[in-house]
């Protein structure tokens, strides 16, 4: 008798061969997918993670070493993806979809087996026509009822017999289903092993070079934005760029949105854009007097005796939770710029400024911590800031193999599950004066949809048969 | 204009989904023949308000010959059209007209919150949903989710028949309701025609995703939850077509389809700004 250990070994395989095993790894799956949209995930939300981090930092220190923080590109949900792959391809090579195959009549028994899938229709006819007539019948009622029909192979010449088969095609939509599976998988790999993405926010009039495809450089010579008018809502953005290779151009564009450019395989897209931490100029205000100032740069306020320098500008101007300035994002929600005041020698601490409200100021202490005071008796009016474009990178050698094994995946479900492929061997024999007609069936489908046909079927080739006493066999399906 | 006349249809569409309440309790078949009329006058309000909307939308010249389906109230505007022309279609071929106290609500329940949650503001397209895939992605979607909610009300009243035939005192609305194996079978025959079109839409999405930011796949929350309600609903024709799972395991299967479909629909949106088109 085999031990506890041997026996479980044995079962194993054959448990994470079945489709129940499937359904759970399938379902696992789903509930580790629906995990990842609950709980921020670095590469779509780093300052959710941030903040998380920040905190709680033993609870995310655990989540991260869990991968929870970077569920779909974890090792174990990569793994989970590759064993349900593999797992349905080797249950395919192991158990092939379930055909009888080349039936063997008269049955030996009137009842298959329980659980057998093997030929579960059965019922035998008795005709006053002859074999060969009898077979021709019921091939007229079989095409009638779109069967596709074949000679069938009698063992002795006084018999005839055909195989008739129904939506034949549906026993590739298995294959074609698992095959689409490995090439999805194969283009994930592909994409995985020599693809990339990478951001590249350019600011207007500069370069950058690529990290991913070294040498390259990525030259935005101009950007613009427009809104509609009276909402902030964007209508076109769109930059003048370049990718250049020591200084060679191989590619120039006004890059839009959905409208990208290809070099070499590498495509860019016109994807966001945002304030940097740089402005042209801002204007001032002190009194009736308006001065222009650029980042930097210091400037005497007229009638005041006082010189001014502006270092810092951000678009979104938060109060961290250390109480330090912070910019909230890089959309121009709350832009704000910090100014030193200078006067006799006498330098003050750095002050900020705000667009939206001229009557709010905040003064930096030693340690970056703000605090309120009162205006300086300058105001922020207008400020132009240097805007950069958020350029994607990609390169997708994958995207072919992802988009035909979807095709695929499709074609192939649709025979799957929308053809019902049915197939019928039919053997007449001599049985008297008249003839004995033995009919199996096979269904690709669950009990169920085709016990309706069948009956149907039998009943109206009754009918044709110019019956002569019958003798039904009781029948069944498992 | 266009939001008188989806109030009259809200009107109609209230009514019938009434109709068809009382009907569960009344021999009356004028009452299903009414619900009926409604339910097409409803549409026919609906479709003319869709082509109005449709007219304004497009006096935003970048806005031009692109559906308005861009916001919150416009995507529920159009799944409640969506919910009331699938079922008309069903309601025409099988005459189950008690089926509509199933159905009807969701038409009710999309269409009302559209009309007095929703802003009806359409504004201009953002540049990145100015691409043919706007007037196909999000409508054939959108029309499986419908078709998903009608299969919904089919297993609901699965359910109830199924309670009753096993009650001991069986009410009047077991002899009303067809039999458990036409609603067993309608729910897998509205399933299997909009699990096809559910899936082309994941595909289109990808697509668009892949022409607009680079990449056909990206895990976000949407494109999870749709993944998911595909997942459920393959699971669940797999094991009808293949297992021969029928009955109350697979009306269940197919509701957990549903609940996904929901969430897909309405929750992700508190998840993720990226399909945030439908805010507002």
């Amino acid at each position: 008798m085999p031990s506890p250990i041997t026996a479980i070994l044995r079962r194993t395989p054959r448990f994470m061969r079945s489709v129940r095993f499937n359904i759970l790894l399938g379902g696992g799956i789903a509930a580790a997918a629906a995990l990842g949209s609950v709980i921020p995930q670095a590469p779509l939300f780093p300052e959710k993670v941030h903040a998380l981090a920040h905190q709680y930092p033993q609870l995310s220190r655990l989540m991260d070493f869990l991968g929870l923080f970077n569920i779909y590109y974890s090792w174990w949900f990569t793994a989970l993806l590759v064993l349900l792959c593999f797992d349905i391809v080797v249950g395919r090579l192991v158990n092939p979809t379930v055909d009888p195959g080349t039936a063997v009549l008269p049955f030996k028994t009137h009842k298959p087996a329980a659980g057998s899938r093997f030929m579960p229709y059965r019922e035998c006819l008795t005709s006053a026509l002859d074999p060969a007539a009898a077979i021709a019948a019921v091939s007229r009622l079989l095409e009638k009822s779109g069967y596709h029909l074949r000679p069938g192979s009698p063992a002795t010449p006084e018999k005839a017999a055909l195989v008739a088969v129904r939506h034949r095609p549906q026993r590739w939509g298995s294959h074609i289903t698992h095959v689409s599976l490995i090439i999805i998988l194969l283009g994930a790999v592909v994409k995985g092993l020599w693809g990339f993405e990478e951001m590249l926010p350019v600011l207007e009039g500069e370069s950058l070079e690529m990290t991913k495809k070294p040498g390259w450089e990525i030259s935005v010579d101009e950007f613009a934005v427009t809104y509609f008018e009276g909402s902030g809502t964007p209508k076109e953005f769109a930059s003048v760029m370049r990718v250049s290779r020591k200084g060679l151009v191989l590619g120039a564009k006004t890059l839009k949105v959905n409208s990208p450019l290809d070099v070499e395989g590498v495509k860019f897209y016109q994807s966001s854009w945002g304030a940097s931490g740089k402005f042209r100029g801002a204007a001032l205000r002190s009194g009736e007097d308006s001065i222009l100032i650029t980042q930097g740069a210091s400037l005497e306020v007229p009638k005041t005796g006082m010189t001014v320098k502006t270092d810092t500008f951000l678009p979104d101007f938060n109060i961290g939770p250390d109480g330090r300035a912070e910019a909230r994002s890089d959309a121009m929600n709350n832009p704000a710029i910090r100014v030193t005041l200078t006067k006799e020698d006498l330098q003050s601490k750095p002050l900020w400024l705000f667009l939206a409200d001229p009557q709010l100021c905040f003064m930096e202490e030693h340690d970056g911590t703000l605090r309120t005071t009162a205006p300086p008796g300058l105001r922020l009016t207008t400020i132009d800031p240097v805007l950069y474009s958020g350029i994607r990178a990609a390169y997708d050698p994958g995207y072919k193999f992802i988009l035909t094994g979807s095709v695929l995946w499709l074609i192939g479900s649709a025979f799957l599950f929308y053809l019902h492929r049915r197939k019928l061997w039919v053997l007449a024999e001599p049985a008297g004066r008249g003839s004995r007609i033995w009919i199996a069936g096979w269904s690709s489908r669950g009990r169920g949809d085709f016990d309706n046909e069948f009956e149907n079927l039998t009943k109206r080739l009754r009918g044709k048969l110019a019956p002569r006493g019958e003798f039904p066999l009781p029948r069944s399906s498992s | 204009m266009e939001i008188t006349l989806l109030k009259i249809a809200f009107a109609f569409y209230a009514t019938a989904t009434t109709l068809a309440f009382t009907y569960l309790f009344s021999k009356h078949e004028k009452l299903s023949a009414w619900m009926l009329r409604l339910l097409g006058a409803g549409l026919a309000l609906q479709v003319m308000a869709f082509a109005l909307r449709t007219r304004s939308f497009w006096l935003i010249a970048e806005n031009r010959y692109y559906f308005p389906v861009n916001t919150f109230f416009g995507a529920l505007a159009f799944m409640s059209l969506a919910v009331a022309f699938i079922f008309f279609l069903v309601e025409r071929k099988h005459r189950l007209g008690i089926l509509g106290a199933f159905v009807l609500p969701w038409t009710v329940g999309t269409l009302g919150p559209a009309l007095f949650l929703a802003d009806p503001a359409a504004g201009g397209l953002t540049p990145v949903l100015r691409s043919y895939w706007m007037n196909i992605h999000p409508m054939v979607i959108m029309i499986s989710y419908a078709g998903f909610a009608t299969a919904f009300g089919v297993g609901v009243a699965f359910l109830i028949q199924e309670h009753q035939i096993k009650s001991r005192k069986p009410a009047e609305l077991c002899y009303r309701l067809p039999s458990i194996d036409e609603l067993d079978a309608l729910n897998y025959k509205i399933i299997a025609m909009v699990f096809p079109v559910l899936t082309v839409g994941i595909l289109m999405g990808g697509i668009w995703a892949h022409g607009s930011w680079g990449r056909f796949w990206g895990w976000d929350p949407k494109e999870t939850w749709s993944l998911i309600t595909a997942l459920i609903y393959a699971g669940y024709l797999h094991m009808r077509l293949v297992k021969g799972m029928r009955g109350r395991k697979a009306v269940y299967v197919s509701m957990a389809g549903f609940a996904a479909v929901a969430f897909t629909f309405y929750g992700v949106n508190f998840l993720s700004k990226l399909h945030g088109y439908l805010g507002g």
